[in-house]
């Protein structure tokens, strides 16, 4: 009884309510009308959709930069990327590594300078993190305009210059992730193996570099900065690399969340996305100065599940489109809980 | 050589209203409006928004930041304005009675983000910031759902066709600018809203007073250094309370003046950028995260508005698309926070190394980089 | 913060002060809103139901001192007035101008002025009953359109004056 008491308080409280309550939806799903099939189906795309996003916050947690409401930055970086490829007329396999080296270097420059920029303003990181994304949203929505894209399937037609709100890649490199070795069982349960695998393999990169050399070095700066720069470990460069690193892994995001979706989104679309993965990590249980592979993989699943049952079935159950009230509810809920919690680490 | 310090200093200090003047004075000529119509535009504008951005003064005061949790406050506000059109109220009666009729809303809404911000003290902005958010949640579920369903609303006209739920815009045709045209004066080409104005400095005032009143001097030493002035025997979590109660009530009077001077209200959109353009405007006026005085208020408003009522024309201009113009000027919005919020950290941790420096007693080395 | 021997009064005090607090808050809006209450007012200039009071053949009428408006005999118009107390002034043909007042009840929205019995002497208002008025239907469904994308950060900032505009080109 006591070792259970002590998984759960160390599995954290909120974790567990959101755990059985998602169990819950599970079963009252098929009551009201709802496929569980399907919405299993959802949930793993969704999941492998979202894991990067979620991956990316780890190095900036670790090395204490807090939250990184920035995120932003990484997303529009494999923007760049993806459209490029577009731009190229690169198709399968080769458009969506196209776009993932397209956007490296961008995500590298913008990496360099928002972790520059975030080490002058120690303390205050998370707010400046997000008006210095959206400011950088806000800049590249002129920049969609301007920018010399020619590809017909981009632009607006009307027009002749200026790059659409949503761009369609189905005929360049939609679902290669997905389709890849895909488990298929019944007409409403799709497994996105390629995806999942993708995002694994992320994961499993990040694990082992969070072991070298490198990585603890990171983690030291962000648990204990004195030690830190006892030891000779130059902070702002630790810090550096991790805003680099999770602006990468944000660009990566964004190109394996568009070859799921279906689309690539530009101008305003960028905003909203730092916050669902923020409040993933949080209900995996990561805190600002702490976030493990663990903490990335719970979150995301019990995030994208909650986000995916709760307006389906009330939906159903009530017969009518509450999704929009619910999702702010709930992902913004989670948030807050997570932010007034004194900070305690949990695995 | 002293001078040439005091003047690199001065350019420090306010870099941002000299950066936005001069971007501003800039973007004039290009937009192609007249001085007069820019004139007439700012005028309007304070007598519109200065008082939701004089609601963000306490919490600063009080150390607690930019209250971003003022949305909460506009919220009530429209849950107010939505009974006053639902009662068919008119003119000043009905500002009055939205006002009224709101503030047990509003006073609930300030002491709940009074609570959260306490639990995450250190944190407050972005808390602030998630909160209106999640209780923009919370209002969509009513307004949406409940109003027209469970709670009942006697005008068919402010209800979706659909039999339950707000309509997307809010006619305000009966309380339209009424506060605004009850004492107008004309000087010159310009007519200026003597009642709404009146309204404003009476909040100055008051402020001001309340800065004097033990409350207000408890908040000034919460806002200094909490543990000292816990020490001292302020009740701190109640102070921090009180400052943000003031502030959500002053926003929800704030944004029904805001409202009446638009003349209709967007149900679901309105409060999105209260809080955007109050914060921007109070940092473009020389604020920061822990002193705000009443000119930044005046200040950063006319100097962010002026320069969003150009920046469309002169992006038109500039680059030949509209749209650039919209995007530009909220590009500004968001970079002038950034810029701000920048400044301020990097010259409080300037100030941090200069204490510290001088605790070791100057000749030490610091701690290695 | 600690009792002293006047506490009980200075708590009496204080609850006197709460109550007399929440009771002007509760007559203030009482107030404004007898003040506040807007209401249409049918202007009619028709034979009175029972035929005892005739229609008055041409006649202008202004209504608390708004421009105003002619009426032949079977004429209708409307006025939108505020509050409870009402001051309306006839001109008949023969410029004979004729001034009278009356209130309104605090309920109803929209009320029927009969002006040939006003100017009777007679009981005038009464309460109008619409046929069904279908709701203007031009205003789009729904909760919403854009800002509902979850924490969705602000969209376009409103234009003064002008409606929404419309998301990007």
């Amino acid at each position: 009884m006591r070792r259970l008491r002590q998984f759960a308080a160390d599995f954290g409280w909120p974790r567990i309510i959101i755990f059985f309550f998602l169990v819950a939806l599970f079963f009252a799903a098929p009551l009201v009308g709802v496929r569980v099939d399907a919405s299993l189906s959802d949930v793993f795309n969704r999941f492998g959709q979202n894991a990067f996003f979620v991956l990316a916050l780890v190095p900036m947690i670790q090395s204490g930069c807090g939250l990184n409401f920035g995120l932003s930055l990484g997303i529009i970086a494999g923007l760049l990327g993806a459209t490029l490829s577009v731009q190229l007329g690169l198709h399968g396999a080769v458009g969506f590594a196209g776009a993932l080296v397209l956007s490296a270097p961008f995500a590298i420059i913008f990496g360099w300078l928002y972790g520059k920029l975030l080490n002058k303003v120690k303390g205050e990181e998370m707010t400046i993190a997000m008006y210095v994304g959206f400011a950088g949203v806000m800049f590249m929505c002129i920049m969609w305009l301007l920018l010399p894209y020619t590809a017909p399937d981009m632009i607006w037609g009307y027009a002749g210059h200026g790059l659409r709100t949503t761009i369609s890649v189905e005929n360049y490199w939609i679902h290669i992730l997905n389709d890849f070795l895909e488990i298929r069982i019944g007409p409403f349960f799709r497994f996105p193996t390629g995806e999942i695998l993708f995002a694994a393999f992320g994961a499993w990169l990040m694990w082992l570099f969070l072991r070298t050399k490198t990585g603890t070095a990171m983690t030291a700066v962000g648990s204990n900065p004195d030690y830190a720069r006892a030891s000779g470990i130059s902070v702002d460069k630790m810090r550096t690399i991790s805003v680099v690193i999770s602006t990468l892994l944000g660009a990566a995001g964004i190109i394996v969340y568009q070859q799921s979706f279906g689309f690539i989104q530009l101008y305003n679309a960028p905003l909203a996305m730092p916050f669902t993965a923020i409040a993933a990590i949080l209900i995996g249980g990561a805190s600002v100065k702490k976030a493990s592979m663990l903490n990335v993989v719970v979150g995301t699943f019990l995030f994208q599940g909650l986000l995916t049952m709760t307006p389906s079935v009330i939906n159903s159950w009530l017969q009518t489109d509450m999704s929009e009230v619910v999702r702010i509810v709930v992902s913004n809920g989670i948030i807050i809980y997570a932010l007034t919690r004194k900070t305690k680490v949990s695995k | 050589m002293s001078g040439q310090r005091s003047l690199g200093r001065f350019l420090r200090e306010n870099a941002v209203i000299l950066l936005f003047l001069i971007v501003t004075v800039l973007a004039i000529r290009p937009s192609g409006l007249s001085l007069v119509y820019i004139g007439q535009e700012m005028i309007t504008r304070l007598g519109r928004d200065s008082f939701l951005v004089l609601a963000l003064l306490l919490p600063i005061y009080a150390g607690m930041g930019l209250n971003f949790g003022m949305t909460l406050g506009a919220m009530a506000g429209q849950f107010g304005l939505i009974l006053a059109v639902n009662y068919n109220l008119l003119g000043v009666c009905g500002l009055v009675f939205a006002a009224l009729v709101s503030l047990p809303v509003s006073l609930l809404m300030g002491y709940i983000c009074g609570v959260v911000l306490n639990k995450a003290k250190g944190r407050e902005m972005v808390t602030g910031y998630i909160l209106a958010f999640f209780v923009n949640g919370v209002y969509q579920f009513v307004v949406l759902y409940l109003m027209g369903s469970v709670i009942p609303v006697r005008s068919k006209a402010i209800v979706l066709s659909r039999g339950y739920g707000i309509r997307n815009t809010l006619n305000l045709d009966g309380v339209r600018q009424t506060l605004d045209n009850l004492l107008p004066l004309r000087v010159g080409p310009f007519v200026l809203p003597i009642l709404t104005f009146l309204v404003i400095a009476a909040l100055c005032v008051f402020i001001i007073w309340f800065k004097k009143t033990k409350l207000g001097q408890d908040m000034r030493a919460v806002g200094y250094d909490m543990h000292v002035a816990e020490s001292a025997g302020v009740p701190v979590d109640r102070t921090r309370i009180i400052a943000i109660i003031i502030s959500t009530v002053l926003a929800t009077i704030g944004q029904i003046i805001f409202l009446q001077n638009m003349g209709n209200m967007a149900t679901y959109n309105a409060h999105d950028q209260t809080s955007f353009f109050a914060v921007a405007a109070i940092l473009v006026g020389g604020a920061s995260v822990k002193k705000a005085t009443i000119p930044n208020v005046f200040i950063g408003v006319c100097l962010l508005h002026v320069l969003f009522v150009v920046s469309p024309g002169a992006g038109q201009k500039l680059f030949g698309e509209a749209m650039i113009g919209e995007y530009f000027r909220q590009f500004i919005g968001y970079g002038v926070i950034a810029l701000s919020l920048v400044l301020y950290a990097w010259r409080s941790r300037r100030e941090a190394e200069r204490l510290r420096e001088g605790l070791r007693g100057g000749a030490a080395e610091g701690g290695g980089k | 913060m600690s009792g002293t021997v006047l506490d009980p009064k200075v708590k009496t005090r204080r609850l006197l002060v709460r109550l007399g607090l929440l009771l002007v808050y509760v007559g203030v809006i009482a107030l404004v809103f007898t003040f506040g209450k807007g209401h249409t007012l049918i202007l009619d200039n028709k034979d009175s139901d029972d035929g005892s009071v005739k229609a008055i053949e041409s006649l202008s009428v202004s209504v608390d001192g708004q421009d105003p408006l002619d009426l032949a005999a079977g004429e209708r118009d409307q006025a939108k007035v505020q509050g409870q107390g009402h001051r309306v002034e006839v001109t008949v043909k023969d410029g004979q101008k004729v001034e009278r007042r009356f209130t309104v009840p605090l309920a109803e929205d929209i009320l029927l002025l009969s002006l040939p019995r006003l100017l009777a002497g007679q009981p005038a208002v009464t309460v109008f009953v619409p046929l069904d008025v279908a709701a203007p239907a031009e205003d789009q469904e729904e909760g919403n359109s854009n800002a509902f994308t979850s924490p969705s950060a602000p969209a376009e900032p409103a234009v003064p004056g002008a409606p929404a505009k419309p998301p990007a080109p």
